[in-house]
Parts: C-alpha cells; structure tokens; sequence
C-alpha cells in the first residue's frame, strides 16, 4: 500500500484535531467541520471540472482540515467564505502557472483583516508532550517532502531571535525565554504551513533566503510593532516574493506525485 | 525596539507586604472571597486604552505606595481617580451566578427564577511622591496631585539607580527586582510612581483609597505581572474586566479556558457562605486541572443585557466612569424597574458597542513567568459562570406523571451531588448526612438493571 505525504498530513491534521476536542477542550462543532469540508470540496471539484482536471480532493481536504484546525469565527457564513476564498485563490491567483498563495493562510490572513475571524494561539498550550508530537510528526512529514529546511531554518532563527531579545537584551531570566519558545502553535505553523512545498521557492539557496527573511520579518512584526499573528501577515504578504524567486532563480517545480513514499 | 514599549505595570510597594502588579495584598483574613487580589477594568479600542485599577488595600495609607510602568510620560489629564463603587459594579455585573428554580407540580407547570451573584471584592489603591536629588539616572519628569494621589512621572537609564532611587524614597522593593527593572526600562517604559497624600486624603474624606485610571495610546495590549511576583509569598489573584467594541478577550501567551459552568448542584450551596465556598473550591480545582497555568474566562457578554442578571446593567454615565471613551451618551434607553427581576432580552436600539470579558487569573512567578498580552477577538458568544438549583416540588402529588417525577428526583439529586464532587473537588464525606450518603443498594440496583428488565415492573 503506498502512504502519500498527503495521507500523512491528514493523519497528522487529524491528530492535532483530535487532542484539541480530547485534551484541550476546544469546541469544533459538527455543523463546522460538515460545512468547510464539504465547501472546500465542491468548490475544489467545480474548479477541476471547469479546468477538465482530475478532482483533487486530497489537497482541498488538507486545506479544510487547517481552516478547522486554526481559524475560528463567529458564524458558520464565515467558514463558508474561508473555505471558498482558501480553494479559489489557488485556481484565481497564480505567476507561472503556480499558485502562490498557502490557501489556509490566504483564507486566515483575508478574514482576520476583514474582523471575521481570528485565531487562538494557545489553544495547545506549552505541554511538552504536545511539542514533541508535533515536532516529531512535522519532521518526518517535511522530510518526505523534501522540505525540511524550512522549518528548520525558521525555527533556529525564531529561537535566536527570541534569545538575542529575552536573554542577551533584556535580561529576563530563562523561563521567559522558554516560555515564549515553547508555544505549540509555533511548530505547529512551522511544519503545517509554511514548509507547504508548493508555495515555497523550489530552489535550496532561494527557499533559504525566503525563510529567513520570514521570520526576521515575523519577528519584527510581533516584537516591535506588537501586531498579533505577524508571521500569517509575512507569510501572506511573501507570496508574491516566492513566485518572484522563483522567476529568478528556477528550480525543479515540487510535484506531488513524485514525493511519494513507500510505506 | 524602545519605541514599542507601551505597557502598564502596576506594582505596589508596602514595607511589609508583597504586591504584585496591580494588586496584591495584604493577608488580612477578612470575608473577602479571594485575598490578595487586584481589580482592573480594561477598556480598548484600536490603540487607545483606559486603565482602571483596584486594589483591596487595607493597611495603613501611609504605607502604601505604586509603581506602574507607562509606556510615554503621562500628562495630568490623563490620570483620574475613579470611585470604589464603580469598580464594584462591574465586578457585581460579570460574577458568577447561582440560579434558582422551583419545580413546579409536575402536573401543573410554572417557573420562578432568583439570583444570587458573588463578588470578589475590593478596595483602592494609593500612594506618595519624592523627588531624588543624587544623580541615579533617574529623572522626574513630570509631578502632580491627583486626588488623594501624589504622582511622579520617573524614567531612568539603568535599573539599578533606579532600585537606589526608590530604596532612597522609602519604597520597600526587593532587590530581585533589579532584572525585571532593567527589562522594562530597555522596552524604554517610564514608572508611574504614586503614594498617598495624606492632606488631600483627609480633604476627600475617603475612607478608603480610590482606583487610578489611565488613558494612554499603545500598539501594546499587554498587563504587566512580572514585578509584582518576585517578593510575594504564594499566589496572586488579578481580575481583568476588559470591555471592547468587537468582542471577547483573551491571552495570547496563556491558555484561555472557560470556568466550569451551567451545573446543577445540591440545595445546600444556596447558603451564601457555601456558594463562596464551592466556588472557591472549584476554582482551585480547575486551576489546578489546569497545572495553574491557563487564565480562566468567568463571564463574557454584550454589556447591554444580561440573562439572568447578577446586577443591572451599567448605565451610559457608568460605562462612561470606566473608559468606554466611543460611547455616545445619550443613546442608551434607561433600564426600567420593571425589567428589574426579568431576564434582559438584548435591546434593539441598545447602541452600546461594549462588550465585557471577565479573566481571572491566579498566578505566581514559576507558573505566569511573563506579562500577560492579549488579543481582541470577534468573538461574541455569551458565556456567564451559572450554577442552578433547583427545588424539588413538594405538594401533594396527584397523577401519573407525578410518580414518573418522583422517580427521577433521586437521579436528579445524585447527579447534582455527583457534579459538585467532581468540579469542587469536594469529598462526600464532607457533605452533610442527608447527601453524603451512597445512593443505596436498591437505587444502584436499580440503574445496573438493564432498560428492558425495568420496562415490565
């Protein structure tokens, strides 16, 4: 039986649900899940269908998972919009035929801007149990992707950063150090969002740069300018500048099919 | 990166005592619910924020002294004091509430509703002013009288000519508190300094310190906790009433959970000192459930209704008091005695955008090591802290459907003390006779009958 990257990340999406409904006690109502999924399908197949395109139900069922998984509103007519915004942009908004948006974070970014939605960042809390789930699962899975850089190379700077700020600047004592650092929505944006193969540049030297300046950029955002959720905004807002990287420096386009792993 | 700092500390300073940010307290064992505790109305919108902070300060005024990082030099105009009362409304409108209901002769059908809110309680703070002359690096840049107040405006270059500045001007401060200084004076904060004036206090005659409000503008969204942490002997309590336009509020670095809320419990916790109690107990329990570590939502809703309603509603001139600077007075339709007992229905033309959050957070420096920083969210679902009880009938009982109720009143009441076990952490031994004892032989009998061995007899 093959076991795709996509099968893994439904597994690990499912997972992180399930500790949110089981240990977390965050509340994703039935009527919810019944509407993003199946908004994001039929918007996915009508897509497909216009473009004669076999129905990529994996990659909009990934999309669904996250919006539910992160974006929370106050009305079901908000998650229908998500949903619709998040798939369309990805058959709407392209440069070289690539597109260029991760569809979650576009849906996230274009709601919270709007007031009609928001996110909890603390929903899985610190619990190093948690931590190492994600950490663990999130490897693996950016590995088989060939992505693994990405969130590597966010993660060392984030945690440079928070160290040069908290310990080497201000002097806090290391539990505020940890404490910021230890923030499970952190890795979980980490491995699930950013590293998305698609829209990340395709070449190592490229992708390298374009991470980086992420989350120097987030940091700045969030630590300077005390705007919340600063790196959803930088990784929205660094679309344009992956599909102009990859203008310039082309790689080998990241293929799906190709990154399957035998299980 | 010293532009940013824009936030708010508030620590006191008694000799004897602890404090913690905007509270803390003196161990007087008096009646009040949670001691140590510290009261702050926040309201914001966009970047502009009101502070108004409370403290239940029972020592000697003399001794009483504040310190509150501000992220810019405050002009006179925007200190103020505000009155105790005030502070107690919002308190007595976002607490939790015990609910009655009376059953009716199930073969009738009727319903009485009563409400019992509990406070947490409270005081003012105040404080007192000097000036240094020795060069510490400390300047004062600004120095007024507000009310019972006097208030100093400090910045200072380094943390510890600060820490000698206020040694030098009787303001007991550990000497662990050098690091923390040094953290808030390089996120370029100034310290808003204040003591009692005795001469103004006796002018007012106030009897007991006034809350300090604030009003600033800051891209910070944040409540500094850390300073008040590091002389105190155990845990803090800080309530956080935060009113906004939008929506619900809640940490952004700290778990946000709901208090365990809408149970039905024994009879025996409509006695006020057993109400107290148990929420006392259950809040210690679910903030142990939590490893102490999340913030705990208690009430959030619109502020123009409630249902049922612990206190009125404030008015517009109330809602003034505490900040809601976008509100347009004259809008709001007055609350009629009549409605007084009824459940407020939300207002069509209640034009009040005010939406209040009720965080309670008890922590200490090893469970709460940073500032608490917030978001505005749009969530506007309603969730109050409700605890119902509900009074069997007791008539003489005339039909079928009366012995079906009868059957279902020692479920009813084992699942009452079953909820009350669990969420207090009570024990059943600790209940009075009539409840602590084990649902008996026949009952358990009775439900370990599978439903069709129970359909025939």
């Amino acid at each position: 039986m093959k076991f795709t990257i996509r099968d893994g990340q439904i597994a690990f999406q499912s997972l992180l649900m399930l500790s949110l409904i089981s240990f977390f006690s965050v509340m994703i109502p039935f009527q919810r899940v019944i509407i993003v999924v199946v908004s994001c399908l039929v918007t996915q197949y009508l897509f497909d269908l216009f473009k004669t395109r076999k129905f990529n139900y994996k990659s909009s069922f990934i999309t669904s998972m996250s919006l539910l998984l992160l974006l929370k509103t106050p009305h079901l007519g908000f998650d229908l919009i998500a949903s619709v915004l998040a798939i369309s942009s990805k058959f709407l908004i392209h440069m070289d035929r690539k597109h260029i948006f991760n569809p979650a974070n576009f849906a996230i970014v274009i709601l919270i801007f709007l007031g009609w939605g928001w996110i909890t960042p603390m929903q899985w809390g610190q619990d190093v149990w948690v931590l190492f789930l994600v950490t663990f699962f999130g490897t693996w899975l950016c590995y088989k992707a060939q992505r693994l850089d990405v969130p590597l190379v966010f993660l060392f700077i984030t945690w440079g950063l928070l160290f040069h700020r908290h310990v080497l600047f201000l002097g806090d004592p290391l539990p505020v150090f940890f404490h910021r650092l230890s923030v499970v929505s952190l890795y979980v944006f980490a491995f699930l969002m950013i590293s998305d193969p698609k829209t990340t540049p395709s070449r190592l030297g490229a992708r390298m740069m374009w991470v980086s300046m992420i989350a120097v950029m987030s940091f700045v955002i969030e630590n300077h300018y005390f705007i919340r959720h600063g790196t959803l905004y930088v990784l929205f807002a660094f679309a344009f500048f992956n599909g102009l990287l990859n203008k310039t420096l082309p790689g080998k386009d990241f293929i799906w099919k190709e990154s399957v792993a035998s299980y | 990166m010293e532009r940013i700092s824009r936030l708010l500390l508030v620590i006191l300073l008694l000799p004897t005592y602890a404090h913690a940010f905007c509270g803390y307290y003196v161990s007087k064992a008096d009646t009040k619910l949670f001691n140590k505790a510290s009261k702050v109305i926040m309201v914001r919108d966009g970047e502009r924020t009101v502070l108004t902070m409370a403290n239940d300060f029972k020592g000697d005024v003399k001794e009483f002294a504040m310190i509150v990082p501000v992220p810019t030099v405050l002009e006179k105009e925007q200190i103020n004091v505000a009155e105790n009362a005030i502070v107690d409304r919002v308190d007595a409108f976002t607490a939790p509430r015990l609910v009655e209901y009376y059953d009716e002769d199930p073969c009738a059908m009727r319903m009485y509703e009563k409400s019992m809110a509990m406070n947490s309680a409270g005081s003012a703070p105040q404080m007192l002013k000097k000036g240094g002359k020795r060069d510490l690096g400390v300047t004062v840049e600004a120095q007024y009288t507000v009310g019972e107040y006097d208030i100093l405006i400090l910045s200072a270059k380094e943390s510890t000519g600060l820490l000698t500045w206020l040694k030098e001007n009787e303001y007991k401060i550990a000497d662990s508190a050098v690091k923390t200084l040094e953290s808030y004076i390089k996120q370029g904060l100034k310290f808003f300094v204040a003591k009692v004036n005795l001469k103004e206090l006796a002018k007012s005659g106030n009897e007991f310190l006034r809350p300090l409000q604030m009003a600033y503008e800051s891209s910070k969204f944040m409540l500094p906790i850390r300073l008040g942490t590091l002389n105190a002997d155990g845990d803090q309590e800080l309530f956080v009433f935060a009113v906004t336009k939008k929506g619900r509020v809640e940490t952004v670095n700290y778990r946000t959970v709901s208090i365990p809320s809408e149970l039905e419990l024994p009879l025996l916790i409509k006695d006020d000192k057993q109400f107290k109690k148990f929420y006392q107990d259950m809040f210690a329990t679910a903030h142990r459930r939590e490893d102490a570590k999340a913030v705990f939502l208690e009430y959030a809703w619109n502020m123009n209704w409630c249902d049922p309603c612990a206190a009125e509603p404030l008015t517009p001139e109330e809602l003034k008091k505490i900040g809601v600077f976008w509100m347009n007075e004259t809008d709001r339709p007055g609350v009629s005695p009549m409605n007084k007992i009824l459940p407020r229905s939300p207002r069509q033309n209640a034009p009040v955008e005010a939406y209040i959050s009720r965080l309670h957070v008890r922590y200490n420096a090893q469970t709460f090591p940073e500032d608490l920083r917030f978001q505005i969210t749009s969530n506007q679902e309603n969730f109050q802290g409700r605890y119902i009880l509900r009074h069997p009938f007791t008539g003489k009982i005339t039909c079928d459907a009366g012995k079906e109720y009868q059957k279902q009143m020692a479920d009813r009441s084992e699942k009452e003390v079953a909820n009350l076990l669990h969420v207090a952490g009570w024990k059943r031994s600790d209940l009075p006779a009539d409840l602590a004892s084990e649902p008996t032989t026949d009952d358990k009998d009775q439900k370990k009958k599978k439903w069709w061995q129970k359909l025939w007899n």
